[in-house]
Protein backbone atom coordinates (compact mmCIF):
# COMPACT_ATOMS: atom_id res chain seq x y z
CA UNK A 1 0.00 0.00 0.00
CA UNK A 2 1.46 3.35 -0.73
CA UNK A 3 1.41 6.51 1.64
CA UNK A 4 0.14 8.87 -1.27
CA UNK A 5 -2.38 12.01 0.07
CA UNK A 6 0.27 12.31 3.41
CA UNK A 7 2.69 15.08 3.96
CA UNK A 8 5.79 15.19 5.75
CA UNK A 9 6.36 19.06 6.89
CA UNK A 10 7.98 21.32 9.64
CA UNK A 11 11.28 19.92 9.72
CA UNK A 12 12.40 21.58 13.51
CA UNK A 13 15.90 21.17 15.18
CA UNK A 14 16.09 21.99 18.82
CA UNK A 15 19.36 23.07 19.78
CA UNK A 16 22.38 20.93 20.26
CA UNK A 17 24.20 20.58 23.51
CA UNK A 18 27.20 18.91 24.58
CA UNK A 19 25.18 17.99 28.08
CA UNK A 20 22.19 19.50 29.62
CA UNK A 21 20.94 19.49 33.30
CA UNK A 22 17.53 19.81 31.89
CA UNK A 23 15.20 16.73 31.66
CA UNK A 24 14.08 14.98 28.31
CA UNK A 25 10.26 16.80 28.79
CA UNK A 26 12.10 20.14 28.21
CA UNK A 27 13.55 19.13 25.14
CA UNK A 28 9.90 17.87 23.87
CA UNK A 29 8.32 20.99 24.72
CA UNK A 30 10.88 23.07 23.09
CA UNK A 31 10.53 20.71 20.23
CA UNK A 32 6.64 20.82 19.87
CA UNK A 33 7.12 24.71 20.52
CA UNK A 34 9.23 24.95 17.40
CA UNK A 35 6.49 22.45 15.62
CA UNK A 36 3.92 25.06 16.13
CA UNK A 37 6.14 28.23 15.33
CA UNK A 38 6.63 27.09 12.05
CA UNK A 39 3.43 25.09 10.85
CA UNK A 40 1.39 28.31 12.61
CA UNK A 41 -0.77 25.82 14.27
CA UNK A 42 -1.92 25.70 17.94
CA UNK A 43 -1.24 22.93 20.79
CA UNK A 44 -4.81 21.45 20.49
CA UNK A 45 -4.73 21.17 16.42
CA UNK A 46 -1.98 18.08 17.43
CA UNK A 47 -4.35 15.08 18.04
CA UNK A 48 -1.35 12.00 17.45
CA UNK A 49 2.13 11.92 18.68
CA UNK A 50 4.32 9.47 18.35
CA UNK A 51 8.29 10.15 20.11
CA UNK A 52 11.13 8.56 21.27
CA UNK A 53 13.59 8.93 23.69
CA UNK A 54 16.14 7.11 25.66
CA UNK A 55 16.29 9.30 28.71
CA UNK A 56 12.83 9.98 29.20
CA UNK A 57 12.47 7.01 31.69
CA UNK A 58 10.95 7.11 34.20
CA UNK A 59 8.32 9.15 32.43
CA UNK A 60 6.85 7.29 28.79
CA UNK A 61 4.88 8.26 25.81
CA UNK A 62 1.74 9.44 28.22
CA UNK A 63 3.42 11.18 30.63
CA UNK A 64 4.82 13.29 27.67
CA UNK A 65 1.41 14.22 26.64
CA UNK A 66 0.42 14.84 29.96
CA UNK A 67 3.44 16.99 30.68
CA UNK A 68 3.11 19.03 27.85
CA UNK A 69 -1.01 19.09 27.88
CA UNK A 70 -1.79 17.40 24.72
CA UNK A 71 -5.23 15.90 23.85
CA UNK A 72 -3.99 12.91 22.25
CA UNK A 73 -6.72 10.67 19.79
CA UNK A 74 -3.47 8.90 18.93
CA UNK A 75 -0.40 7.80 20.44
CA UNK A 76 3.08 5.71 19.84
CA UNK A 77 6.30 5.11 21.79
CA UNK A 78 9.15 3.76 19.51
CA UNK A 79 12.23 2.13 21.39
CA UNK A 80 13.95 1.56 18.17
CA UNK A 81 17.25 3.26 18.67
CA UNK A 82 18.69 5.17 15.49
CA UNK A 83 15.62 3.36 13.58
CA UNK A 84 12.95 5.48 15.73
CA UNK A 85 12.85 8.48 13.25
CA UNK A 86 11.84 6.78 9.80
CA UNK A 87 9.97 4.44 11.38
CA UNK A 88 7.61 7.40 13.32
CA UNK A 89 7.35 8.73 10.38
CA UNK A 90 5.94 5.38 8.42
CA UNK A 91 3.74 4.73 11.40
CA UNK A 92 2.31 8.07 11.39
CA UNK A 93 1.84 8.06 7.72
CA UNK A 94 -0.36 5.26 8.13
CA UNK A 95 -2.23 7.00 10.87
CA UNK A 96 -3.25 9.77 8.85
CA UNK A 97 -3.81 7.44 5.65
CA UNK A 98 -6.38 5.61 7.87
CA UNK A 99 -8.02 8.75 9.99
CA UNK A 100 -7.11 8.17 13.36
CA UNK A 101 -5.17 11.63 13.58
CA UNK A 102 -5.84 14.92 11.48
CA UNK A 103 -2.02 15.77 12.50
CA UNK A 104 0.69 13.76 14.11
CA UNK A 105 4.06 15.51 15.78
CA UNK A 106 6.94 13.00 15.42
CA UNK A 107 9.32 13.82 18.05
CA UNK A 108 13.00 12.41 19.20
CA UNK A 109 14.01 14.11 21.60
CA UNK A 110 17.52 13.65 24.17
CA UNK A 111 19.20 14.66 27.23
CA UNK A 112 22.58 14.33 28.24
CA UNK A 113 24.46 14.63 31.29
CA UNK A 114 27.71 13.20 32.75
CA UNK A 115 26.54 9.81 33.32
CA UNK A 116 23.28 9.20 31.31
CA UNK A 117 24.88 8.01 28.35
CA UNK A 118 27.24 4.85 30.17
CA UNK A 119 23.57 4.47 33.20
CA UNK A 120 21.89 3.37 29.80
CA UNK A 121 24.55 1.67 28.37
CA UNK A 122 25.33 -0.03 31.36
CA UNK A 123 21.83 -1.51 31.75
CA UNK A 124 20.75 -1.81 27.73
CA UNK A 125 19.28 -5.21 27.36
CA UNK A 126 19.36 -8.77 28.88
CA UNK A 127 21.83 -10.32 26.19
CA UNK A 128 24.37 -7.11 26.84
CA UNK A 129 24.07 -7.56 30.53
CA UNK A 130 24.65 -11.53 30.20
CA UNK A 131 27.15 -12.01 27.78
CA UNK A 132 28.94 -8.62 26.14
CA UNK A 133 29.31 -6.41 29.48
CA UNK A 134 31.31 -9.39 31.65
CA UNK A 135 33.79 -8.67 28.78
CA UNK A 136 34.26 -5.03 28.98
CA UNK A 137 32.48 -4.44 26.02
CA UNK A 138 29.34 -2.37 27.76
CA UNK A 139 27.93 0.08 24.91
CA UNK A 140 28.21 0.04 21.32
CA UNK A 141 32.25 0.88 20.52
CA UNK A 142 33.16 -2.86 21.36
CA UNK A 143 30.49 -4.61 18.88
CA UNK A 144 30.84 -1.70 16.33
CA UNK A 145 34.91 -2.48 16.54
CA UNK A 146 34.23 -5.78 15.73
CA UNK A 147 31.85 -5.42 12.80
CA UNK A 148 34.34 -2.79 11.31
CA UNK A 149 37.63 -5.06 11.87
CA UNK A 150 35.26 -7.62 9.65
CA UNK A 151 34.46 -5.51 7.17
CA UNK A 152 38.44 -4.60 6.36
CA UNK A 153 39.41 -7.83 6.24
CA UNK A 154 36.63 -8.98 4.16
CA UNK A 155 37.04 -6.11 1.48
CA UNK A 156 40.48 -4.95 2.09
CA UNK A 157 39.15 -1.19 3.12
CA UNK A 158 41.40 1.00 5.09
CA UNK A 159 41.37 3.76 7.60
CA UNK A 160 42.20 6.32 4.96
CA UNK A 161 38.51 5.12 3.16
CA UNK A 162 36.55 5.37 7.08
CA UNK A 163 38.37 8.86 7.20
CA UNK A 164 37.15 9.68 3.63
CA UNK A 165 33.84 9.37 4.78
CA UNK A 166 33.83 11.14 8.22
CA UNK A 167 35.94 14.18 6.45
CA UNK A 168 33.54 15.09 3.93
CA UNK A 169 30.94 15.41 6.50
CA UNK A 170 32.67 17.39 8.67
CA UNK A 171 33.26 19.44 5.71
CA UNK A 172 29.36 19.80 5.15
CA UNK A 173 28.71 20.67 9.13
CA UNK A 174 30.96 23.24 9.04
CA UNK A 175 27.74 25.35 7.27
CA UNK A 176 25.61 23.74 9.66
CA UNK A 177 25.24 26.03 13.06
CA UNK A 178 23.47 23.32 15.14
CA UNK A 179 26.48 20.80 14.15
CA UNK A 180 28.39 20.42 17.94
CA UNK A 181 32.07 20.31 15.55
CA UNK A 182 31.02 22.95 12.58
CA UNK A 183 34.58 24.81 13.75
CA UNK A 184 36.56 21.84 14.16
CA UNK A 185 38.33 21.19 10.93
CA UNK A 186 39.12 17.71 10.74
CA UNK A 187 42.35 16.50 8.67
CA UNK A 188 43.68 12.91 7.53
CA UNK A 189 46.17 13.17 9.49
CA UNK A 190 44.01 14.01 12.63
CA UNK A 191 41.69 11.48 11.74
CA UNK A 192 44.26 8.93 12.02
CA UNK A 193 46.47 9.84 15.01
CA UNK A 194 43.34 10.56 16.99
CA UNK A 195 43.21 7.94 20.30
CA UNK A 196 42.09 4.61 19.76
CA UNK A 197 38.78 3.77 21.30
CA UNK A 198 38.30 0.61 20.23
CA UNK A 199 40.37 -0.86 17.53
CA UNK A 200 40.18 -0.49 14.55
CA UNK A 201 38.00 2.75 15.92
CA UNK A 202 39.36 5.80 16.65
CA UNK A 203 38.09 8.99 18.12
CA UNK A 204 36.60 10.78 14.75
CA UNK A 205 34.84 7.30 14.26
CA UNK A 206 32.64 7.65 17.08
CA UNK A 207 29.15 9.97 17.38
CA UNK A 208 29.42 12.41 20.43
CA UNK A 209 26.58 11.64 22.47
CA UNK A 210 24.23 15.08 23.72
CA UNK A 211 21.31 16.71 24.29
CA UNK A 212 18.71 18.04 21.47
CA UNK A 213 15.53 17.25 19.71
CA UNK A 214 14.59 16.46 15.77
CA UNK A 215 11.00 16.67 14.90
CA UNK A 216 8.41 17.30 12.03
CA UNK A 217 4.88 17.17 11.49
CA UNK A 218 2.71 14.27 9.24
CA UNK A 219 -0.75 15.48 7.99
CA UNK A 220 -2.89 15.45 4.68
CA UNK A 221 -1.39 16.84 1.63
CA UNK A 222 -4.35 18.95 1.59
CA UNK A 223 -4.34 20.41 5.24
CA UNK A 224 -0.14 20.83 4.14
CA UNK A 225 -2.00 22.72 1.39
CA UNK A 226 -4.55 24.76 3.09
CA UNK A 227 -1.68 25.72 5.79
CA UNK A 228 0.68 26.68 2.37
CA UNK A 229 3.42 25.17 3.75
CA UNK A 230 6.15 23.41 2.36
CA UNK A 231 5.97 19.38 2.30
CA UNK A 232 7.74 16.02 0.98
CA UNK A 233 6.18 13.25 0.22
CA UNK A 234 7.04 9.17 0.91
CA UNK A 235 7.56 7.39 -2.66
CA UNK A 236 7.92 4.24 -0.67
CA UNK A 237 9.47 3.18 3.23
CA UNK A 238 10.34 -0.18 4.16
CA UNK A 239 11.53 -1.64 7.89
CA UNK A 240 12.78 -4.89 9.08
CA UNK A 241 13.57 -5.75 12.33
CA UNK A 242 15.91 -8.81 13.60
CA UNK A 243 16.59 -10.27 9.98
CA UNK A 244 17.74 -13.79 10.13
CA UNK A 245 21.11 -14.29 9.70
CA UNK A 246 23.97 -16.99 9.64
CA UNK A 247 26.75 -14.35 9.64
CA UNK A 248 28.77 -14.47 13.13
CA UNK A 249 29.90 -10.81 11.93
CA UNK A 250 27.29 -8.96 9.82
CA UNK A 251 28.65 -7.67 6.88
CA UNK A 252 25.22 -5.85 5.90
CA UNK A 253 21.93 -4.27 7.78
CA UNK A 254 18.20 -4.99 7.15
CA UNK A 255 18.55 -2.58 4.17
CA UNK A 256 20.01 -5.61 2.00
CA UNK A 257 16.87 -7.26 2.08
CA UNK A 258 14.66 -5.15 1.22
CA UNK A 259 16.58 -2.51 -0.68
CA UNK A 260 15.22 -4.00 -4.32
CA UNK A 261 11.86 -3.65 -2.88
CA UNK A 262 11.77 -0.01 -1.94
CA UNK A 263 12.81 1.13 -5.22
CA UNK A 264 10.41 -0.89 -7.23
CA UNK A 265 7.50 0.32 -5.05
CA UNK A 266 8.96 4.09 -5.93
CA UNK A 267 9.54 3.02 -9.22
CA UNK A 268 12.68 4.55 -8.87
CA UNK A 269 16.63 3.63 -8.71
CA UNK A 270 19.35 3.90 -6.97
CA UNK A 271 20.80 6.57 -9.62
CA UNK A 272 17.50 8.52 -9.60
CA UNK A 273 18.62 9.92 -6.42
CA UNK A 274 19.74 13.17 -5.43
CA UNK A 275 20.48 12.47 -1.87
CA UNK A 276 21.33 10.23 0.92
CA UNK A 277 20.84 10.56 4.40
CA UNK A 278 21.99 8.06 6.41
CA UNK A 279 22.62 6.57 9.82
CA UNK A 280 26.42 7.16 10.63
CA UNK A 281 26.50 6.23 14.23
CA UNK A 282 29.82 4.10 12.70
CA UNK A 283 31.45 4.81 9.03
CA UNK A 284 31.40 0.94 8.61
CA UNK A 285 27.63 0.80 9.09
CA UNK A 286 27.24 4.15 6.23
CA UNK A 287 29.69 1.77 4.28
CA UNK A 288 26.47 -1.03 4.59
CA UNK A 289 24.23 1.80 3.38
CA UNK A 290 25.64 2.65 0.48
CA UNK A 291 25.92 -0.92 -0.80
CA UNK A 292 22.41 -2.26 0.72
CA UNK A 293 20.60 0.35 -0.70
CA UNK A 294 22.40 -0.20 -4.01
CA UNK A 295 24.28 2.74 -4.30
CA UNK A 296 27.51 0.50 -5.07
CA UNK A 297 27.98 -3.28 -5.17
CA UNK A 298 28.77 -5.39 -1.94
CA UNK A 299 32.30 -4.66 -0.91
CA UNK A 300 33.06 -1.78 -3.04
CA UNK A 301 32.14 0.87 -0.80
CA UNK A 302 35.79 2.17 -0.50
CA UNK A 303 35.90 2.44 -4.60
CA UNK A 304 32.31 4.22 -3.82
CA UNK A 305 33.79 6.85 -1.00
CA UNK A 306 36.85 6.87 -2.86
CA UNK A 307 35.82 7.89 -6.18
CA UNK A 308 32.07 9.85 -5.82
CA UNK A 309 31.86 13.33 -4.55
CA UNK A 310 29.40 13.29 -1.68
CA UNK A 311 29.44 17.12 -0.32
CA UNK A 312 27.09 19.35 -0.06
CA UNK A 313 28.28 20.54 -3.88
CA UNK A 314 27.75 17.15 -5.54
CA UNK A 315 26.12 16.72 -8.68
CA UNK A 316 25.39 12.87 -8.00
CA UNK A 317 24.60 12.20 -4.57
CA UNK A 318 25.16 14.59 -1.17
CA UNK A 319 25.54 12.29 1.72
CA UNK A 320 24.50 13.86 5.37
CA UNK A 321 24.44 17.10 3.94
CA UNK A 322 24.15 18.44 7.89
CA UNK A 323 27.36 17.08 8.82
CA UNK A 324 25.62 13.62 10.21
CA UNK A 325 25.72 12.56 13.23
CA UNK A 326 29.56 12.29 13.10
CA UNK A 327 29.70 15.98 13.32
CA UNK A 328 26.80 17.18 14.21
CA UNK A 329 26.25 14.86 17.48
CA UNK A 330 24.02 12.03 18.19
CA UNK A 331 21.13 13.74 20.58
CA UNK A 332 19.93 9.81 21.69
CA UNK A 333 17.01 8.43 19.75
CA UNK A 334 16.81 11.86 18.14
CA UNK A 335 19.74 10.84 15.97
CA UNK A 336 17.80 8.64 13.87
CA UNK A 337 15.08 11.56 13.47
CA UNK A 338 18.36 13.45 11.87
CA UNK A 339 18.05 12.19 8.79
CA UNK A 340 14.47 12.62 8.06
CA UNK A 341 14.74 16.75 9.51
CA UNK A 342 17.53 16.97 6.96
CA UNK A 343 16.06 15.90 4.34
CA UNK A 344 13.11 17.24 5.01
CA UNK A 345 14.74 20.82 5.44
CA UNK A 346 16.69 20.53 2.00
CA UNK A 347 13.50 19.39 -0.01
CA UNK A 348 11.75 22.64 1.78
CA UNK A 349 14.18 24.99 1.52
CA UNK A 350 14.84 25.16 5.25
CA UNK A 351 18.03 24.35 5.52
CA UNK A 352 20.37 24.80 8.66
CA UNK A 353 23.81 24.27 6.77
CA UNK A 354 24.04 24.51 2.59
CA UNK A 355 21.43 24.15 0.24
CA UNK A 356 22.82 21.30 -1.84
CA UNK A 357 22.00 21.29 -5.21
CA UNK A 358 19.50 18.83 -6.40
CA UNK A 359 15.89 17.94 -4.19
CA UNK A 360 13.86 16.06 -6.17
CA UNK A 361 14.05 12.97 -4.31
CA UNK A 362 16.34 11.13 -1.87
CA UNK A 363 17.04 8.53 0.29
CA UNK A 364 16.67 8.60 4.31
CA UNK A 365 17.57 5.95 6.35
CA UNK A 366 18.04 4.15 10.36
CA UNK A 367 19.53 1.97 11.90
CA UNK A 368 19.27 0.76 15.76
CA UNK A 369 19.45 -1.10 18.89
CA UNK A 370 22.29 -3.53 19.48
CA UNK A 371 20.60 -6.08 22.04
CA UNK A 372 24.27 -8.41 22.16
CA UNK A 373 26.47 -8.11 18.97
CA UNK A 374 24.43 -6.19 16.35
CA UNK A 375 22.18 -3.87 15.39
CA UNK A 376 18.53 -5.44 14.79
CA UNK A 377 16.79 -2.57 13.64
CA UNK A 378 17.02 -1.24 9.89
CA UNK A 379 14.62 1.40 7.77
CA UNK A 380 14.94 3.75 4.77
CA UNK A 381 12.32 5.59 2.77
CA UNK A 382 12.30 7.35 -0.31
CA UNK A 383 11.44 10.88 0.05
CA UNK A 384 9.72 12.99 -2.48
CA UNK A 385 9.56 16.98 -2.75
CA UNK A 386 5.81 17.44 -2.78
CA UNK A 387 4.24 19.82 -5.74
CA UNK A 388 1.95 22.57 -4.75
CA UNK B 1 40.09 -22.06 37.82
CA UNK B 2 39.54 -23.47 34.54
CA UNK B 3 35.96 -25.04 33.89
CA UNK B 4 34.81 -26.82 31.08
CA UNK B 5 32.97 -25.03 28.34
CA UNK B 6 28.97 -25.23 29.03
CA UNK B 7 26.02 -23.91 26.89
CA UNK B 8 22.46 -24.01 26.95
CA UNK B 9 20.96 -26.66 25.10
CA UNK B 10 17.41 -27.42 24.21
CA UNK B 11 16.06 -31.04 25.00
CA UNK B 12 13.45 -30.86 22.11
CA UNK B 13 15.65 -29.58 18.78
CA UNK B 14 18.97 -29.90 20.14
CA UNK B 15 19.84 -26.24 19.07
CA UNK B 16 22.62 -24.94 21.44
CA UNK B 17 21.22 -21.14 22.15
CA UNK B 18 23.44 -18.67 23.55
CA UNK B 19 23.74 -15.60 24.94
CA UNK B 20 21.55 -17.91 27.89
CA UNK B 21 17.86 -17.55 27.23
CA UNK B 22 14.50 -18.85 29.00
CA UNK B 23 12.62 -20.35 25.72
CA UNK B 24 14.92 -21.97 22.45
CA UNK B 25 14.97 -19.66 19.95
CA UNK B 26 14.34 -22.07 17.41
CA UNK B 27 11.69 -24.07 18.59
CA UNK B 28 10.50 -22.44 21.38
CA UNK B 29 10.89 -25.11 23.99
CA UNK B 30 11.16 -24.39 27.57
CA UNK B 31 13.62 -27.20 28.33
CA UNK B 32 16.86 -25.73 28.35
CA UNK B 33 19.58 -27.33 29.59
CA UNK B 34 23.32 -26.32 29.88
CA UNK B 35 25.57 -29.13 28.90
CA UNK B 36 28.97 -29.72 28.35
CA UNK B 37 30.40 -28.33 25.17
CA UNK B 38 33.73 -28.35 22.98
CA UNK B 39 35.49 -25.56 23.30
CA UNK B 40 36.78 -25.29 19.73
CA UNK B 41 36.11 -22.44 17.82
CA UNK B 42 37.01 -20.33 14.73
CA UNK B 43 38.06 -16.21 15.45
CA UNK B 44 35.80 -14.23 13.73
CA UNK B 45 36.69 -10.52 14.51
CA UNK B 46 38.26 -8.93 17.21
CA UNK B 47 39.11 -5.51 18.92
CA UNK B 48 41.56 -3.80 21.92
CA UNK B 49 39.42 -2.16 23.81
CA UNK B 50 40.91 1.41 25.21
CA UNK B 51 38.14 2.39 26.96
CA UNK B 52 35.49 0.61 29.28
CA UNK B 53 32.40 0.97 30.90
CA UNK B 54 33.19 -1.46 33.02
CA UNK B 55 35.42 -0.16 36.13
CA UNK B 56 37.42 -3.65 36.44
CA UNK B 57 38.79 -3.16 33.16
CA UNK B 58 39.37 0.57 33.58
CA UNK B 59 42.93 -0.40 35.13
CA UNK B 60 43.82 -3.31 32.94
CA UNK B 61 43.44 -1.29 29.27
CA UNK B 62 43.97 -1.82 26.62
CA UNK B 63 41.94 -5.58 26.94
CA UNK B 64 41.46 -7.76 23.78
CA UNK B 65 38.30 -9.67 23.41
CA UNK B 66 36.91 -11.35 20.55
CA UNK B 67 34.06 -13.11 18.50
CA UNK B 68 34.72 -16.43 18.50
CA UNK B 69 32.16 -19.27 16.57
CA UNK B 70 32.17 -22.59 18.45
CA UNK B 71 32.27 -25.44 16.15
CA UNK B 72 28.55 -26.31 17.89
CA UNK B 73 27.27 -23.03 16.84
CA UNK B 74 26.88 -20.14 18.63
CA UNK B 75 28.90 -16.81 18.48
CA UNK B 76 30.17 -15.44 21.43
CA UNK B 77 32.03 -12.54 22.98
CA UNK B 78 34.57 -13.80 24.79
CA UNK B 79 38.06 -12.31 26.44
CA UNK B 80 41.00 -12.95 24.30
CA UNK B 81 44.27 -14.23 25.78
CA UNK B 82 46.62 -15.33 22.56
CA UNK B 83 50.06 -16.39 22.51
CA UNK B 84 50.00 -14.25 18.76
CA UNK B 85 48.80 -11.38 16.74
CA UNK B 86 45.33 -12.52 16.24
CA UNK B 87 44.40 -13.38 12.49
CA UNK B 88 41.18 -13.88 10.72
CA UNK B 89 39.74 -17.41 10.82
CA UNK B 90 42.37 -18.62 13.66
CA UNK B 91 41.02 -21.32 15.07
CA UNK B 92 40.99 -20.99 19.11
CA UNK B 93 40.26 -23.23 21.66
CA UNK B 94 37.33 -21.05 24.56
CA UNK B 95 37.16 -22.50 28.56
CA UNK B 96 35.52 -20.97 31.08
CA UNK B 97 38.10 -19.06 33.49
CA UNK B 98 37.82 -16.72 36.67
CA UNK B 99 38.49 -13.33 35.48
CA UNK B 100 40.10 -10.29 36.48
CA UNK B 101 36.47 -9.36 37.91
CA UNK B 102 36.05 -12.72 39.67
CA UNK B 103 33.40 -14.09 37.03
CA UNK B 104 33.47 -17.20 35.59
CA UNK B 105 33.67 -15.70 31.92
CA UNK B 106 34.86 -17.36 28.51
CA UNK B 107 38.67 -16.86 28.19
CA UNK B 108 39.89 -17.43 24.12
CA UNK B 109 43.08 -19.21 23.91
CA UNK B 110 45.03 -19.93 20.77
CA UNK B 111 45.09 -23.94 20.01
CA UNK B 112 48.39 -25.24 20.50
CA UNK B 113 49.22 -26.42 17.25
CA UNK B 114 48.69 -22.80 15.99
CA UNK B 115 50.88 -20.95 18.04
CA UNK B 116 54.43 -19.93 17.12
Amino acid sequence: MNYNGVAITCPTTVTYQRSSEKGAQYFFGQALRGLLKRSGLIKSDIDGLCLSSFTLAPDTGISVADHLGLELSWLEELRLGGASGVISMKRAARAIQNGDADIVACIGAETNNPGSFSDLVSNFSRFSNDAAHPYGAAGPNAVFAMTTRAYMEEYGTTAEDFGRLCLTQRLNSHHNPNALMKDKPLSMQQYLNARTVADPLRLFDCVMPCAGAEAFLVMSTERAHSLELPYSTIASAKELHNPVSDEAVPMSGGWSRFGSQLYQEASYGPSDMNFLQSYDDYPVIVFHQFEDLGFCEKGKASEFVRNTDLSVDSDTLAHNSSGGQLSCGQAGFAGGFLTVTEALRQQQGCTLGKQIKHTDRGVVSGFGMVNYDRGLCSAAAILEKGTH
Amino acid sequence: MVDKLTLQKCADCATFNYPPREVCKHCLSVELTEKNVSGMGVLKSWTELHHSFEPEFANELPWSIGLVTLDVGPTIITHLLLACDPEHGMPVEVSIETDIAGRNTFHAHGRKETQK
